[in-house]
């Protein structure tokens, strides 16, 4: 199989044509160290044939990739209590008149069973409430919320206060719950983002909280932590003041990992004092570590109606590089053709990845040279592990005759 | 505009329909699926749509398990896999892919990401475009709400199956970042290579005076009282209209072509309910 795949390259080398006069990189790859995945999960897309895909992008526009951290916006928080606790009474913190809470069971055994609605007892500053709506973990799933069994979830009309929560004749005396608190019309949001969504291996990871009123910025204690795409806790953060009443923790150098397993995520505990009155929130939001066990080396060549560019890579996987091809109209503006796709196992070690090259589209379009590839992308599908993107990517002056059907 | 536009598409296809051979398929949602048939799209309804294909024998029903990632093997590939046996068996050239929900996100996977299988260009290839049923394309504040906050929680719950890997993926942050950087379709992305023609339900009727609420909906469900809560004012009780239209192009919303203007609830577009089935049917 390697012998081939030698031949194969050695073949591709000898008949193409440097042709570094009409193609370049626009902007060179950045060479970086390459890193191996720590973790031990098997690959996930071991194939090994090559599959290309020239996507027609012809009258579409251009949009240039933005890579901006998702702001996720938070009303609710939750808490871990017991039975022994709940028993006691429990104070939840409102800031609102309106509360949805849900009753968590954290285990799975013999003894838990869900609550009756009969079992709970709710006060406020020492008057009696009942629950406006009371649902089972059952009615909840028949709406698609993926809820154990056991949970429920009650709906409670009170003000900003202290909800005192009371659960009585719990089976499991043991048992650990999760209460989770939502205040869908309080006006006390908590807001979350990292500062980008992809990180490149080895970068430092921004991450930005603030809570926000009516009045503006509210000034509250903040803690968090990262959690990597195995659902491990990875990293504590400290948070520092912002300028703008906003809170910051900077993650040094973080090293990128397999995403088979998901995103690596942000999670934040805040609490602040308004009026005297606490006021609780907690956020999440993902983001991923680019993984670099592969780069672009720079080289391409143009060979047998295929775009060729060089990789260099430390792990055997199954890649994919991708960009927009893009030309010249006779107004001189420029404009999308083909979202190129190609994707083949690479062994490690020098090796090449190729486009072929979309002739039949690039007629179509009628646009002319110079042609950009925008966005040229290298991914591990093995991984899942996006792996480098070098934005303005390649430019051919002319199209060189080895890519033209002409020839 | 938008149904001038598919119409417009129809008539192009006629030309082509003489040598075509016709066939639909049903891609279920979040879930395990065995016989998705009779417990996830109903027969009434699935021999109702089929109605509308040349050959009434050409429509296949999916079964896959799709609590997995939408890239898994057991997902994307189950569904790769299902297709072209259809496709190959049948020998289908013009395919009608009918989602709902977190299948549309399965189906738009093989679409965006099209040499990650050698299968995939073949099922785009004979794909003629999808009908999205109140898909999932931009996450759901309900996956946020079970997933996030207290990581104890969700990594326990996680382990004991409370959640899965589909529910963690439909966060809104994380169809962020696969719409961002694996999905097409989406705003400031280049498009599907084929339609992805989105059915959004608006409402839920669930009033026990209503007889349409319990068209696969809800008999008086208080569990909506509850979870309507996390979502917008649009909204078909499990996602947001922004969800649903997130991704492709709107075909239309419920109300504009549900008999009586009636909305479509997340369990009623993947049943037979208010006419969708015969729009679905004259749309083959």
């Amino acid at each position: 199989m390697n012998n081939k795949k030698i031949t194969l390259s050695w073949l591709l080398a000898a008949l193409s044509i440097p042709a570094s006069a009409e193609m370049k990189w626009v902007e060179q790859p950045v060479i970086q160290k390459l890193a191996l995945s720590s973790e031990k999960s098997a690959a996930l897309n071991v194939t090994r044939e090559r599959v290309t895909f020239n996507q027609n992008l012809i009258g579409q526009a251009h949009h240039e990739f933005q890579n901006q951290g998702f702001n996720t916006e938070s009303k609710q928080y939750w808490i871990d209590s017991d039975a022994t606790q709940l028993a006691q009474g429990i104070n939840l913190p409102l800031s609102s008149e309106t509360a949805i809470i849900r009753i968590n069971p954290l285990q799975k055994t013999t003894k838990i069973q869900a609550i009756e609605e009969q079992q709970i007892e709710l006060s406020m500053a020492g008057d009696q409430l009942t629950p406006q709506t009371f649902v089972n973990g059952q009615q909840l799933k028949a709406t698609g919320m993926s809820v154990s069994e056991e949970t429920v979830a009650l709906k409670v009309m009170a003000q900003a206060g202290n909800l005192n929560l009371k659960v009585n004749d719990l089976v499991d005396k043991d048992g650990k719950y999760v209460i989770h608190v939502f205040e869908p019309e309080s006006n006390h949001i908590l807001a979350l983002k990292t500062t980008q969504q992809n990180y490149t291996n080895g970068a430092d990871v921004t991450i930005k909280v603030h809570m926000n009123d009516a009045a503006g910025s509210v000034p509250m204690k903040v803690n968090g932590y990262v959690t990597g795409p195995n659902g491990e806790k990875a990293h504590n953060l400290t948070f520092k003041t912002g300028r703008e009443g906003d809170y910051q923790a900077v993650l040094s150098e973080i090293q990128g990992q397999s995403m088979i397993n998901g995103l690596w995520e942000v999670h934040t505990f805040t609490e602040a004092t308004v009026n005297g009155q606490k006021i609780l929130r907690d956020a999440s939001t993902a983001f991923a570590v680019n993984l670099a066990s592969a780069q672009f080396n720079g080289q391409l060549e143009a060979a047998q109606g295929r775009l060729v560019l060089g990789i260099e890579n430390i792990s055997a996987a199954r890649y994919e590089i991708s960009g927009t091809l893009m030309g010249y109209d006779n107004k001189g503006n420029k404009k999308p053709i083909a979202l190129m796709m190609a994707a083949q196992w690479l062994e490690a070690g020098q090796t090449s990845l190729s486009f072929d090259w979309p002739n039949e589209l690039i007629k179509a379009s009628g646009y002319q040279a110079p042609f950009v590839i925008s966005g040229v992308a290298l991914k591990n599908q093995s991984l899942m592990a996006p792996v480098q993107r070098v934005e303005q990517g390649i430019m051919l002056s002319e199209l060189p005759a080895e890519l033209s059907d002409k020839k | 505009m938008i149904i001038k536009f598919k119409v417009l598409a129809c008539l192009l296809l006629l030309s082509t329909t003489a040598w075509s051979n016709t066939g639909v398929a049903f891609v279920h949602g979040t879930g395990n699926q065995t016989n998705a048939a009779s417990d996830y799209w109903q027969w009434d309804n699935i021999n109702s749509i089929r109605q509308g294909l040349p050959n009434q024998n050409n429509y296949v029903v999916i079964n896959c398990e799709f609590e997995e990632y939408m890239w898994s093997s057991r997902a994307a590939g189950c569904l790769a896999g299902q297709l072209t046996q259809f496709i190959n068996s049948k020998n289908i050239t013009d395919m009608v892919v009918i989602t709902h929900s977190n299948g549309g996100n399965v189906m738009r996977w093989i679409m965006s990401n099209p040499t990650y299988d050698s299968r995939y260009p073949n099922i785009i290839s004979k794909t003629r475009w999808v009908n999205a049923l109140a898909a999932s394309s931009k996450g759901t504040p309900l996956a946020n709400a079970v997933m996030q906050g207290n990581v104890f929680e969700s990594a326990l719950g996680w382990l004991l199956g409370y959640q899965s890997d589909a529910v963690r993926m439909q966060q809104t942050s994380w169809m962020d970042y696969y719409n961002n950087n694996y999905l097409l379709g989406t705003g400031g992305r280049p498009a599907l290579p084929k339609g992805f023609w989105n059915v959004v339900g608006s409402d839920v009727e669930t009033s026990i005076f209503d007889g349409d609420s319990y068209c696969g909906g809800y008999s008086l469900n208080l569990g909506l009282e509850i979870t309507q809560a996390w979502l917008s004012s649009c909204s078909d009780g499990f996602l947001e209209c922004s969800s649903q239209a997130g991704a492709g192009t709107t075909w239309f919303y419920d109300t504009a072509r549900m008999n009586g203007g009636e909305p479509l609830s997340h369990n009623q577009s993947r049943r037979k309910c208010f006419g969708l089935d015969t729009i679905l049917r004259d749309d083959i």
